[in-house]
């Protein structure tokens, strides 16, 4: 596994699509711990999963300030921030977290076939336990923007 | 008169999405009907008719790929053209989609201009935003 390619591909997926998408600017942090994204400590976050499997597997998360999902939503949808629906928060950040998986697996090998299951809300706990697992293998892309920072990562299997 | 389109995803949020982006890239829509999945993008065929499909690929009950497949078991159905809408980057995924009979693809992220230059290529790059024929086009005559 090439990190230095994957962590480029993330981070290259994460900006157009924030962008293209979501018309949300962002830009990339220095911020190595996932966890940096809770920011005030008492924000709540809206957080997701999927897995992949392929030429590798392993599992991506996101991890997003309610604020800033509210925002992304009202984006995506050409809304008022103040009239999205939780469910539809939810549907945009397990969205939002496809989109950057699909593009991030393509940018880093189109000629390999990556399976992206479903994505899922969990709880923000679950993102940040095992972070200090010494052999897991993950990358870590913490982007600011106007309103929140917003975080992701992609733990890699051993063995892939 | 516009054209009618089918968008099938199983995200209300995604299928949103879709429908805003394709009202406010200029093409000439008419009207859009909606469907959750394969299986129930089938039943809204039966019964209504639609110029193109726009489908996700990953989708429960019936994905866009077997959507499509069962689209051109179907005398009827196999001539409508399919754009399916995907965040699969690969090659080889993208090759079977098209071997299976999907008229084009669209990657996310897209921007309007992109999905108006897909459609139009679809149903007509003769048809404008009013949906006149444009110059130079034979017309019909009746």
């Amino acid at each position: 596994m090439k990190r230095e390619t994957l962590k480029k591909a993330m981070r290259d997926s994460i900006s157009e699509i924030l962008e293209t998408m979501f018309f949300m600017p962002s830009e990339y942090s220095e911020e190595k711990d996932i966890s940096g994204v809770i920011n005030p400590p008492d924000v709540a976050v809206v957080s997701a999963r999927l897995t992949y499997t392929g030429r590798l597997t392993g599992t991506f998360f996101v991890v997003v300030p309610v604020p800033l999902a509210e925002e992304l939503t009202g984006n995506l949808l050409g809304v008022n921030t103040g009239v999205v629906e939780q469910e539809e928060i939810g549907a945009t950040v397990k969205e939002l977290l496809n989109m950057v998986a699909g593009k991030t697996f393509s940018l880093y090998d189109s000629k390999s076939v990556f399976e992206l299951g479903v994505p899922e809300l969990i709880e923000v706990e679950t993102v940040l336990s095992g972070k200090s697992d010494e052999h897991r293998k993950q990358v870590v892309a913490v982007f600011d923007t106007i309103k929140n920072p917003l975080g992701f990562k992609i733990t890699i299997d051993d063995g892939s | 008169m516009g054209f009618n389109v089918l968008i099938v995803d199983d995200s209300r949020v995604m299928r949103s999405v879709l429908k805003k982006t394709m009202q406010m890239c200029g093409f000439n829509v008419g009207q859009i009907l909606e469907a959750g999945d394969g299986r129930e993008a089938l039943e809204v065929l039966k019964t209504n008719w639609v110029d193109l499909v726009v489908t996700d690929y990953n989708m429960p009950q019936m994905n866009g790929l077997e959507l499509i497949e069962e689209m051109k078991r179907d005398e009827v159905l196999s001539g409508i053209p399919v754009i399916v809408v995907t965040t699969e980057g690969s090659e080889q995924k993208i090759k079977a989609l098209l071997d299976k009979g999907a008229s084009d693809y669209l990657q996310k992220p897209f921007t309007p201009e992109q999905m108006k230059s897909k459609l139009n290529r679809l149903v007509g790059e003769g048809h404008n935003e009013k949906g006149n024929i444009e110059e130079g086009d034979e017309g019909l005559d009746f």
